[in-house]
Order: C-alpha cells, then sequence, then structure tokens
C-alpha cells in the first residue's frame, strides 16, 4: 500500500475538476436534450389531445342528441319533453369531463340546463343557422361548445348545447407535465449515479493512481510500481511510468555493479563510488529485486453503484406491493399488508446478523452473499402464486437487503479517506435515497407497461448486476479481526455504550418515527384532506427525497469541515420537531408541504454525522464490537423507529387529530434531541473531569 | 331506424334459440298435443318456428279449449290414446287444469306419465305447477313471461312516478290474483297505496264485463297515477274496452303483458314478447324430445330481457310522455 498520506492527497486530486467538469457537462446536455424532448412531447400532446376532445364534444353531443330527437321525431312537442334533467344527469356522472348540457329552442331559449358548469353558458352570440343537420362547434375562452340542431316537422326546433372545459386538458396537461419532470429527475439522478461510477472506475481513479505514483516518485521512491490493468491512456501512462521506474532500478543495479567493479581496482576509488551511492541513497530508494504495487485506491462511487442499483432494485416494487397483493390473495386489505410487513421484520431481524457477516466475511463476500437470497426474493415475487408465497418471497428478499445494505454502508466506512468519513458515509444515505427514488417512480411506470410479475423479473437482473459488480470490482479486503462471540454478546456490548445508547435511542430512533409516521402517514392522509391526487400526494411526499440529497451532501461535508457531529444531530432534530409544528401557524396547503421539506432537509443534514459518529464510537475507549456490527444496530434502531412511527402517527390521530399528531411529534423530536444535546455535553464534561483526574 | 332497431331487438331475443343448423332430419317426425286455452296465437308461432328453423320435424297438434276448462277431462283421455312425444301447455289455468300440484298425482283428474312444457304460465312456483324453479320435481318443465313485479314497479317509475296505484283483475283467475297480491305487499312496503279492484263475477261466477267501466271509473276516482294491469285471460278478451275506457278517463295503463299495448290502447308494459317466449319454449321442448336433458332436470326461466312498450298515439292522447332516457331502451308502438 502506498506510504504516502492519503489525505494531503485528495486536495489536489487532479481529476476533481475534471469529474465535475464531465459530470456538469453531461448534464447540461442531457437536460437540454430532455428538456427539448418533453417540449415536443407537451405539444404533440396538446396537437393530439384537442381534436379529440372537440370529437369528444361531438360525439357526446351525438350520443345525448339521439334519444331526444327521437322523442321529437315520435312526436313528442319540445315543450313537453320530459325527463330531460334525469337524463342529462345520468350521462353527466358517466361523463366527468362535461361541463353542461343545455336544451334551448330554436331561438335560444333556455329549457333544461345541467352540469356543473352550466350556469356559464353562453348562448351564442349570433342566431345559429336554421338548417342542417351538422353540429355548430364554438371555441369559448375555458372550453369548447358543441351545439347540434334538433330537427321536427322538417325545421330546427331546438339546440342541445354540450360544453366541455378546458379544465380536464389542462389537468391532464399538467399531470403529463409533472410526469415528465419527474423522469427528468431520475434520468438525471441515475445519470449522475452512473457518471460517477464510470469517471471514477476510468478517469479519476487511474489518474489518482498516476498521480500518486509521480509524488513517490518525486520524493525519492523509486521501490513502488502502479498496478494498472487499464488499456486506456491513463493505462498507457501508468504502464510508462513503471517502464521508467524499471529503468532506473535497472540503472541503479548497473550503478552498484559498476561501483563493485570500481572498488575492485582501488580502495580511493572504492571510497568514492561508495560515497557516490550513499548520496544518491538518501535521495532515492530502489528496490530492484521485489517492487510493492501502488493499488488503485477504492472510489467511494465503486461502492456507492452496486447500492443504488440495489436499492433501485428493491424499490422497482413499491408503487405496486399492495396492488400485486390484492391481485394474489382477494381483495382483503389485511392481507395486503402482510408481504410489507413480512419484508420489514425480516430486514430488521436479519441486521444484526448481516452486521456481524459483514465482520467477519468483508463487505465484498457480503454482498456477494446477501445478493443470493435477494435475487431469490425478487423471483419468488415474480412467481408467487398466493400471498402466503409472496409474503415467504419478500421476507427472503428482505434477509437479502438486510445483508447487501450493511455490507455497502461497512464498505464506505472502510473506505472512507481520512477526514471525508461523513461525506463517504452519506454517500450510502444519498444512494440508498437516489436509488429508493429512482426506483420506485420508473418502477410504476414499467409496471404500468409490462406488469408486475415482469418488473420482478428486472429486479432479479438487476440484483445480478449488483452481484456481478460486486465480484469484479469490490477489492476482498477489509475483514475484521473480530469475529466469534454471540449477536447477543454484540448486543450487549452495544447496549453498555453510552454514546452509542443516546444516538440511537434519542437521535436514530425519534428521526425514524418522525420520517415514517409524519412522511408516510400523516401527511398522505392530511394532503387527501386537502382535496389532492394520488398523484399530486405523491409528488408532495417526494419533496421530501428532494430536499433530503443535497442536505445530506451538505451535511456531510459540515461534519468532514467543522467536525461537528453531535451539533448537527441534535440542531437537525429541533429544526425537524419546529418543521412539524409550522401547521399551528400557517395555512395547511403551505405548512405541510413546508413541513415535508424541513423534515427530509433536517433528516438529510443529520444522516452523514450520525453514521460518521458509529466508527468514532467504535474506535473509542472501551472499544465495542467494531463498527459493521454497531452500524447494524443502528440500523436496526432505525428500522423499529419505522415500524412504530406509523402507529404512533396513527394512535395520536385517533386521539386528537391531525394537529394534535402533528404538534405531538414536533415537541417529540425537540424533546429527545435537546436530551441528546444534554446527555452529550454531560458525558464530554465527565470524560474532561476524568481526563484531568 | 325504428324498424331496424326492433328487428335487431327480435333478432337478439330469438337468436339463442332460433339457430340455423340442421339438429335431425329423420323420418318419424316428433308428435306434440298442444292444449290451448284461448286459441292459436304469437306464442305458438314462436313455438312452430323454432323447430322449423332448427329443422326439426314435428307434428304439431293443436286442441283448444276455448277458456271452457270442462273440456279438460276429455282432453286428458285424448292425450292418454295418443300418447304423444310430448304435451304443450298454454296458460296459466289450463296448465293447472291438466297437471295438478306437482306433489299431489292423480292419473285419473290430472296429466301423468307424459313429459310436458308449459308456455304464458305466471308464477308456476306459487300456483303449485313446479316444485321450485330450479328443480321442476315432475317431468314437467316450461317458461315464464311475466316481470318480476318489483321490476314492473319499478319500470312504471321510471316513466311516471307514483304515490297510488289502481288494478283492476278477475278474482278467479289464479295468475292475476298472486300478481296482484305481489303488488300489495310491495306496495305497502313502498309507502304507496294500491286500490284492489277485482271484477263483478256474474251468474255462474264468471267475470262480469259490464263491470269493466265501473272498475275504471272507481280506478280514476281514487286518484291513481297508473292504472296497473295484470296478467288477466278475461280482461285480455276484453282489452279493448277496457284501454279504451282508461284512455277516455285519462288514466295512463301499465300492462304485465303484451297484447294490451300492441294490440290495444294500453299506455306502456314491461312485457315478454310471446313469440320470443314460444321460441324459448320450443328450446325446451327439444332438449326433451331429442333425449338430451330430462324434464325434470330442466329448470323453468324467463327470458332475460324485457320490452317496455310505449303506446305513442296513447302518450300524445294523454299528454302523458316517456321521459328522453327511457326512449333510449323503450320501443315505441
Amino acid at each position: 500500500m502506498s506510504a504516502t498520506a492519503p489525505g494531503k492527497e485528495t486536495a489536489g486530486n487532479p481529476a476533481r475538476r475534471l469529474v465535475l467538469a464531465v459530470i456538469g457537462l453531461s448534464l447540461l446536455l442531457l437536460l437540454g436534450t430532455i428538456g427539448l424532448v418533453s417540449r415536443a412531447a407537451l405539444d404533440a400532446f396538446e396537437a393530439e389531445v384537442r381534436p379529440e376532445l372537440e370529437k369528444e364534444a361531438e360525439v357526446i353531443g351525438g350520443t345525448v342528441a339521439g334519444p331526444i330527437q327521437r322523442a321529437l321525431s315520435l312526436g313528442i312537442p319540445f315543450a313537453d319533453l320530459a325527463g330531460v334533467e334525469e337524463f342529462f344527469g345520468a350521462v353527466l356522472s358517466a361523463r366527468p369531463g362535461v361541463e353542461y348540457l343545455v336544451l334551448t329552442d330554436a331561438e335560444g331559449r333556455i329549457a333544461h340546463r345541467a352540469g356543473p358548469g352550466a350556469g356559464r353558458f353562453v348562448p351564442p352570440p349570433e342566431p345559429l343557422p336554421q338548417a342542417g343537420n351538422v353540429p355548430v362547434m364554438r371555441s369559448l375562452p375555458d372550453g369548447y361548445d358543441a351545439a347540434h340542431p334538433l330537427q321536427a316537422e322538417g325545421g330546427t326546433v331546438g339546440w342541445l348545447h354540450v360544453g366541455l372545459g378546458r379544465a380536464g386538458l389542462d389537468a391532464a396537461a399538467r399531470d403529463t407535465r409533472w410526469d415528465i419532470a419527474i423522469v427528468l429527475l431520475v434520468s438525471l439522478l441515475t445519470t449522475v449515479e452512473l457518471l460517477r461510477f464510470v469517471v471514477e472506475r476510468t478517469v479519476s481513479t487511474p489518474l489518482l493512481l498516476v498521480h500518486r505514483m509521480m509524488r513517490r516518485l518525486v520524493a525519492g521512491d523509486w521501490t513502488a510500481r502502479a498496478a494498472s490493468t487499464a488499456t486506456d491512456e491513463a493505462g498507457r501512462l501508468a504502464r510508462e511510468i513503471n517502464a521508467l521506474v524499471r529503468r532506473m532500478n535497472d540503472r541503479w543495479r548497473r550503478l552498484e555493479w559498476l561501483a563493485g567493479e570500481v572498488s575492485g581496482a582501488s580502495e580511493e576509488a572504492a571510497r568514492r563510488a561508495r560515497a557516490i551511492l550513499a548520496d544518491i541513497a538518501t535521495r532515492f530508494r530502489f528496490s530492484p529485486d521485489e517492487t510493492a504495487e501502488e493499488r488503485m485506491p477504492p472510489g467511494p462511487a465503486l461502492a456507492r453503484l452496486p447500492l443504488f442499483l440495489f436499492v433501485f432494485a428493491e424499490q422497482l416494487s413499491t408503487s405496486f406491493i399492495p396492488l400485486y397483493s390484492n391481485e394474489l390473495g382477494g381483495s382483503s386489505g389485511v392481507l395486503a399488508a402482510v408481504p410489507i410487513t413480512a419484508f420489514v421484520a425480516a430486514v430488521a431481524l436479519a441486521t444484526p446478523y448481516g452486521g456481524r457477516l459483514v465482520a467477519r466475511r468483508g463487505a465484498r463476500d457480503a454482498i456477494l452473499i446477501g445478493a443470493v437470497p435477494a435475487a431469490l426474493g425478487h423471483l419468488g415475487s415474480a412467481l408467487a402464486g398466493s400471498v402466503a408465497e409472496f409474503a415467504l418471497a419478500r421476507a427472503v428478499c428482505g434477509m437479502g437487503y438486510a445483508i447487501v445494505t450493511i455490507a455497502c454502508q461497512a464498505h464506505l466506512a472502510q473506505i472512507a479517506q481520512q477526514g471525508r468519513l461523513a461525506r463517504s458515509l452519506g454517500g450510502f444515505t444519498g444512494a440508498v435515497m437516489t436509488g429508493a427514488l429512482c426506483g420506485t417512480a420508473i418502477g410504476a411506470v414499467i409496471a404500468d407497461r409490462i406488469g408486475y410479475r415482469a418488473t420482478f423479473v428486472i429486479s432479479v437482473l438487476l440484483v445480478l448486476a449488483v452481484q456481478f459488480l460486486a465480484w469484479r470490482r469490490l477489492e476482498a479486503h477489509g475483514r475484521s479481526c473480530r469475529a466469534g462471540g454471540s449477536i447477543w454478546r454484540d448486543a450487549g456490548a452495544a447496549v453498555r455504550s453510552p454514546p452509542f445508547l443516546a444516538l440511537v435511542l434519542l437521535a436514530a430512533i425519534p428521526a425514524k418515527v418522525l420520517l415514517a409516521g409524519f412522511i408516510f402517514y400523516l401527511a398522505p392522509i392530511e394532503l387527501q384532506a386537502l382535496g389532492l391526487n394520488q398523484a399530486a400526494i405523491g409528488r408532495n411526499v417526494m419533496l421530501y427525497a428532494l430536499a433530503m440529497l443535497p442536505a445530506i451532501a451538505l451535511g456531510g461535508w459540515l461534519s468532514d469541515k467543522a467536525r461537528c457531529e453531535v451539533p448537527l444531530i441534535w440542531l437537525a432534530g429541533i429544526a425537524n420537531g419546529l418543521g412539524l409544528l409550522l401547521p399551528l401557524v400557517a395555512p395547511a396547503d403551505l405548512a405541510l408541504p413546508a413541513a415535508i421539506a424541513l423534515t427530509g432537509i433536517a433528516q438529510g443534514f443529520a444522516a452523514a454525522p450520525m453514521l460518521a459518529l458509529v466508527p468514532q464510537i467504535a474506535a473509542g475507549p472501551g472499544a465495542g464490537p467494531g463498527a459493521p456490527v454497531l452500524l447494524a444496530f443502528l440500523r436496526l434502531g432505525e428500522r423499529l423507529g419505522s415500524v412504530a412511527g406509523p402507529l404512533v402517527a396513527a394512535w395520536l390521530l385517533l386521539a386528537g387529530g391531525a394537529s394534535w399528531a402533528m404538534l405531538m411529534l414536533g415537541l417529540f423530536s425537540i424533546v429527545t434531541a435537546a436530551a441528546y444535546a444534554l446527555v452529550q455535553a454531560l458525558g464530554r464534561s465527565g470524560a474532561t473531569q476524568e481526563a484531568g483526574a | 331506424m325504428r324498424a331496424g332497431r326492433r328487428r335487431l331487438l327480435g333478432a337478439s331475443l330469438a337468436a339463442p334459440f332460433l339457430r340455423c343448423t340442421p339438429a335431425r332430419a329423420e323420418a318419424r317426425p316428433y308428435r306434440i298435443l298442444m292444449l290451448l286455452f284461448r286459441g292459436w296465437e304469437e306464442a305458438c308461432d314462436g313455438f312452430r318456428d323454432y323447430f322449423a328453423a332448427r329443422r326439426v320435424a314435428v307434428d304439431l297438434m293443436p286442441r283448444d279449449v276455448a277458456q271452457d276448462l270442462s273440456r279438460v277431462p276429455r282432453l286428458l283421455e285424448e292425450a292418454y290414446d295418443l300418447r304423444p312425444d310430448l304435451v304443450y301447455l298454454w296458460g296459466t289455468s289450463l296448465t293447472m287444469a291438466v297437471l295438478g300440484p306437482w306433489d299431489a298425482p292423480d292419473p285419473r283428474r290430472y296429466l301423468t306419465g307424459l313429459p310436458a312444457v308449459f308456455n304464458i304460465v305466471t308464477d308456476p312456483v306459487g300456483n303449485r305447477i313446479v316444485r321450485s324453479r330450479e328443480s321442476p320435481g315432475r317431468p314437467v318443465t316450461g317458461t315464464e313471461y311475466i316481470a318480476p313485479v318489483e321490476v314492473q314497479m319499478r319500470a312504471m317509475a321510471a316513466y311516471r312516478g307514483f304515490r297510488r296505484l289502481a288494478t283492476i283483475f278477475n278474482p278467479r283467475e289464479q295468475n292475476s290474483v298472486l300478481v296482484v297480491r305481489r303488488m300489495g305487499e310491495l306496495a305497502a312496503a313502498q309507502g304507496v297505496e294500491l286500490a284492489e279492484l277485482p271484477v263483478a263475477l256474474g251468474p255462474g261466477r264468471r267475470p262480469d264485463p259490464d263491470s269493466i267501466a265501473d272498475r275504471v271509473g272507481a280506478a280514476k276516482r281514487s286518484g291513481a297515477d297508473w292504472l296497473y294491469i295484470p296478467p288477466d285471460t278475461f280482461l285480455n278478451d276484453h282489452r279493448h274496452v277496457l284501454t279504451r275506457m282508461a284512455l277516455n278517463a285519462e288514466l295512463p295503463t301499465f300492462a304485465a303483458t303484451e297484447r294490451f299495448v300492441t294490440f290495444a290502447e294500453g299506455l306502456a308494459g314491461l312485457v315478454s314478447r310471446y313469440y320470443s317466449v314460444g321460441a324459448f319454449t320450443a328450446f325446451k321442448a327439444e332438449q326433451i324430445l331429442t333425449g338430451q336433458r330430462r324434464p325434470e332436470d330442466i329448470p323453468v326461466e324467463s327470458l332475460t330481457r324485457f320490452s317496455f312498450l310505449v303506446r305513442m298515439a296513447t302518450a300524445r292522447r294523454l299528454r302523458v310522455y316517456p321521459p328522453v332516457g327511457l326512449l333510449r331502451v323503450a320501443e315505441p308502438v
């Protein structure tokens, strides 16, 4: 391994600006392209839909006019038409897009009218033509009006006006716009993840390797050669450096030989040769026989991509799991929850074992092992014939999920460069969030096209890809020294660590209770109460993830720069609590999205510091069971919080209504955050006293 | 357009029964003894045409009692002599007189030992012709032609809402009595008044046609929104008088059977077309004749679709027009 301190070189990573530029440029291009395509798609939508709408007005008019025309031709006088309002009502309830149906006599006097927009009917400015059988279309500022002539005894005796509002079209266009925006966002995020990987793999890591080699050579260290197998420019550069190293070592060897030859001639010559050799040896080090290897530094993106893909695969099915359960087992709402519960329970139960597996076998092996139940679980879900089988498959999947996620987390902690621990671990939460966001959004679209079962098959393929990536691209290292000991002993050790206990009980669990209780339970219910449709609710909830992503990066950066993990955690808890109090002071339609966004920001800021604290605690005095195991117990705590959150929220909602529930959850967050701050302050003063004593 | 629509409807009703595939072409035709209550009419046409369309050779032997049930014993003797392959029975009263209750077989008084199908019969279970619709309990099956009374009342309400109803019927006809009783129960449950007006019985307890005028007057005085006409043979015979008087009294009439609207001046009715019911009955008869199913295994059914008939001339005279929505399904006459 490298002898130089890795921390120093990061600042000068030559590829950093290049990577940023490549990603920025790609995003700009992608954004531009997708923007243009979306624009074209929306235009096409308008162009396609508007004539359709006019046609619909005509068709509806035809079907409604039919029976009226029939009544007239059966000799029923226009003035005696019976049951017109009821008839209109039946048509309107079947056709929600129709604004109004108005029946006027030949002079335009209104005889009957119905519909939500009946009051907005504007009679035509000039009398409609008396002859002819063709409907007259009028384009109005807020819709269309199709007037169908009604004939009796050869003349027009009245007009049926069908009004179609633009509201429906506009809503459809708005929904399409949002859908495009979401697909756009997902493509961007996925592109960033893939680019990160590709650029790190092919550009920045090889360049970093070359850079490290140069630094070695500049420092006079000619003992190592670059371990690069790449065939591209960076690889050629590395090979040329290796050739240079070899030549220099050969020269040194030759010099040594010459010195030996000269030494035999005279004592004086030998002394001078030794002096020369000694002089060179003070400035350069050579290792002619056995050259050490300067290996590729493991980059965080290398571990991020498998995690991103894995979570992506897992979340593809999120949007339709209850629907799939209903399809499998009739329509019982209770049954639909069983597979979800099975998954969550399996993850919670398997997480501590996952931590131990990582500690024993290393992250790479753990990912390879964990991907097997994950893939089997997805396959089982695709083949399930009953809710019970589906729940079993989801439980198997949950075990795999627990192992793989904890392995990726531990891997990120292991490879984190000095001074970048929080940012590296923040990458874990970032990858999970991005994967979840993209997977959920795309999963719904994919399932719409190819069906539920086929979507699970795609998840299987993605998990196999993750396995392949881990096998080929991750280094088998980081095997922990600790093995053996029971899981209960681990748990006991974790519980006996006060800072860890405080972190889990006063920060991690409250955060997840708030997240699951508010974002996934209360907020959708309250948004629905505001009259939002399913898609709009989904968009509002997504706000949480969008706000969280940049906050994770910022939180990690802040925590690394200022070493302020603890204050960040409790400040986030208090901010989060205050966010939930917003509906007390602002109207709900603004306060709810604001509270959702604030929750995302607060939890994002706290995510990386929380994870970063764990290895510190593990390395601290009274060394516990090691970072992977503690991370597993942290995750277990978070899982428990996620399970408890909706239950607590539901109970509070029943007990005192939505405002009360949000107030209580908010206060809970503030109180636990304050308690965490207090405990940490006391712990620190205790530690300094001990140190002083 | 109207003609096309009706032809379409008729075709759709008859289509399941009038499949034009030859089913049988053999020497001896099936012999069917047809016992008729009031002569050959549309249901018999449908029955006959079904076999013609299916190219099933049948020998139809119609016998009309001309509403005189005292002729039944002689017909029974003839039936036992002829030993036909099947006995066809038309109408509730005649069917009851020929077959008797399903649970009290008596070969001297009632027909036994010969398979039978009945047509144009009201409530065969209530009238104890069969044990149940699903399982007749004897080698007898058949069809019903009256829409359920609640469906008829809904149809009436769809045309014209009502608070009061009146009905005229022959108290001697079990078919009418059962329907009127059922309507009384439903009306009471809906808080609707039902004026039940049985026609007077003259000498020999025969219904008196002269009392019809008085009953129509009583119905009008009761403030009824509809005059309901049950499936009643006596009233059918006097349908012109009955519907004309109701029309003159500006009383909308609603009938359970088609002839009050199609061949008189009744305003509306939710009916099975006799022709279609006859074809449906022949469909069941064919299953018995060809030995596909035993008659006791064939359920008693009605057609699944009924025709909502509206007589537009009457509607115009009464100025009681069908609602526009109803015109999408109604068949103007």
